[in-house]
């Protein structure tokens, strides 16, 4: 200290003035800095917000067990056919946790003489009139409800499905529609647009957009498959597109899920 | 020799002795003078310093004080020097905002010194707690896609006219709550990487809408991300208001729910879109333009080409929309897979003022 207050009685007054100046900027700036630092971050303004998880859409099987158990290979049909049993099959739809609404769709070939419905349904405690019981087939070690338990569920009103390719006025032409609207696409497989097997074009329903039951998270739509049997497609004389098949017939049948409009 | 002659004579011992004297004293003076100039210097300097101690000290916790007022009570700071101030529309504090917690972790984190922006019921960014819980996990809050809304601030002009421009940026964080220590559960994710990434294409920033409900929201002047991922409206003129009131801005945000919102894919033939473009004339071709310049903002799986003639062409998007469509709703799926959180960047400065 000493020393450099010699030094600093060594300089001439302009030195002095000119240390004493330059000793006073160098400061300005160290205290200026942070103060212009905080001028300029208040130009700066920010929010945070969280992004929600996306939307989920599932479908599976009663009480929302894996869709191993919506099974449907032990229809009667004799039964159907005889004395008029109507199968049903329990699905459920979980719509997330945001309870988007959605859109059924249900496609199905048409070799058996099945008509297709769909209903909405509640899970109830016991069995009663107009409910269908639903039994899982397989047991998750994971899901103790797997266990054996029947669960109910109460038939509600139907959905309404809405064929969209279809004229089913038409008798030869039905299932073909579809075939001719994508103008084309049947040329790869056959001579002819019009040429493909009529019941290898499936037919197409489509609901109008289900509005989800908000009871809260974890919850389900729950809807009722019912499965009955056309019995005049099946007469003899029936010759319409979809008059019964005498061979081994099987049938495929899709049920989706998808996003309707909110 | 006489030793007397050698002798000198006692005038001359007393002339010696009182020049002796004299030189002595004028010795004495002079380090008196020193040492008292040195004092002075010395009084001085330690003045000098210590005022100086003081006012870094001074300024340096007042920028303390002053930071930590913005995290905890102060809603907007008139920051002299300026020509302008912003602030938030404050009308419950802090209490109404929701992710208070994670975003003051993301602000120490990062030292961020910006104003907190605070949100009300008909302006925020899905932040909002109405009933003011304090349950910070809420369900109801937080956006996806299909969301929609309106921020605002308020600008106050200090001078007749200011020209500002903005820059925003959005940025995606994920959360690992089961992080060792509060301090490192929010991690900012790589903006240039999927998804991060596609937050530029899918959370958009309007200047202005008209429409009264969801469903017919119209927007228009978008404030879309630029190669830099930088939102930026290069310069708003603002006038001073009579009363010296602010000037309110609203800012709207929407994340589209389908790519139909952006792009009209009414003609497509491969599936059947019935939803029509929510932008106005001028704002959808800015907007397909961004879309054709910057497809990896918007879809999942397309790379923005090298050449820019190599571009995306609007009508190619519409012929595929079957992909296109597709590609845009899996860029939706990897941000809410991926991002936990969002945090919204505002950025003001000025271009331009004149008045006073």
């Amino acid at each position: 200290m000493k020393k450099i207050l010699q030094r600093f009685n060594k300089l001439n007054n302009v030195q002095k003035v000119e240390f004493i100046l330059a000793s006073l900027f160098t400061l300005a700036l160290m205290v200026g800095m942070p103060v212009y630092a905080w001028f300029s971050s208040v130009n700066k303004m920010e929010t945070m917000t969280k992004v929600k998880e996306p939307e989920n859409l599932d479908i599976r099987a009663g009480h929302y067990h894996s869709i191993i158990n919506f099974e449907l290979s032990d229809i009667n049909i004799e039964d159907m056919d005889k004395n008029g049993k109507i199968e049903y099959r329990v699905f459920s739809v979980s719509a997330g946790n945001y309870k988007i609404p959605y859109v059924l769709q249900l496609a199905h070939t048409t070799n058996i003489p099945f008509k297709y419905s769909i209903y909405h349904a509640e899970e109830v405690d016991s069995s009663g009139e107009n409910t269908v019981p639903y039994k899982p087939i397989y047991k998750d070690p994971n899901d103790p409800t797997t266990d054996g338990t029947t669960f109910y569920y109460q038939k509600g009103d139907a959905v309404s499905l809405i064929p969209l390719n279809a004229d089913s006025a038409n008798e030869t032409y039905y299932g073909r529609e579809i075939a001719k609207k994508n103008d084309g696409f049947y040329n790869k497989t056959y001579a002819n647009d019009d040429d493909a097997e009529i019941y290898a074009v499936p037919k197409y329903l489509k609901s109008e957009t289900i509005t989800p039951s908000d009871k809260g998270e974890d919850t389900y739509d729950y809807f009722i498959l019912e499965i009955k049997w056309d019995s005049e497609a099946a007469a003899p004389n029936f010759t319409k597109w979809n008059k019964a098949e005498n061979n081994k017939e099987t049938d495929m049948i899709y049920i989706t899920a998808s996003r309707g409009v909110s | 020799m006489n030793y007397s002659e050698n002798k000198p004579s006692e005038q001359m011992m007393k002339l010696a002795e009182e020049q002796a004297e004299l030189i002595l004293s004028e010795m004495k003076k002079e380090n008196a003078e020193n040492k008292r100039k040195q004092k002075k210097s010395l009084i001085k300097l330690t003045s000098m310093l210590i005022l100086l101690a003081v006012l870094i000290a001074f300024s340096t916790i007042a920028w303390f004080t002053m930071n930590r007022e913005v995290d905890t009570e102060e809603i907007g700071m008139k920051a002299q020097g300026m020509n302008f101030e912003l602030s938030s529309i404050d009308e419950n504090g802090f209490k109404g905002l929701w992710y208070d917690p994670y975003h003051k972790n993301v602000r120490e984190e990062t030292g961020s010194d910006a104003i907190v922006w605070l949100m009300t019921d008909e302006s925020n960014f899905g932040n909002y707690n109405s009933d003011n819980s304090d349950n910070t996990e809420e369900q109801n809050g937080g956006i996806k896609p299909g969301s929609c809304g309106k921020i605002s601030f308020n600008v106050k002009p200090y001078v007749d006219n200011i020209y500002l421009s903005y820059d925003f940026e959005i940025l995606g964080y994920s959360y690992d709550e089961n992080a060792a220590n509060n301090a490192d559960n929010m991690e900012l994710l790589d903006e240039k990487e999927s998804p991060a990434r596609f937050l530029n294409g899918h959370i958009l920033l309007f200047e202005e809408r008209t429409g009264t409900t969801k469903d017919d929201y119209v927007y228009s002047k978008p404030i879309l991300s630029n190669a830099d991922m930088q939102r930026v409206i290069s310069s708003n003129k603002y006038t001073k208001n009579a009363n010296d009131e602010p000037t309110r801005v609203d800012i709207y945000w929407v994340w589209p729910m389908t790519l139909s919102k952006l792009i009209d894919a009414r003609t497509c033939q491969k599936v059947t879109v019935s939803e029509s473009p929510f932008t106005s004339t001028n704002a959808y071709h800015e907007v397909v333009e961004n879309i054709t310049t910057y497809p990896d903002y918007y879809f999942k799986g397309v790379t923005r080409p090298a050449n820019v003639n190599d571009r995306l062409a609007e009508t190619a998007i519409v012929t595929d929309y079957d992909k296109y469509g597709d590609y845009y709703d899996q860029a939706d799926n990897e941000i809410g897979m991926g991002v936990d959180f969002i945090l919204l960047k505002m950025s003001v400065s000025e271009v331009s003022s004149s008045g006073e």
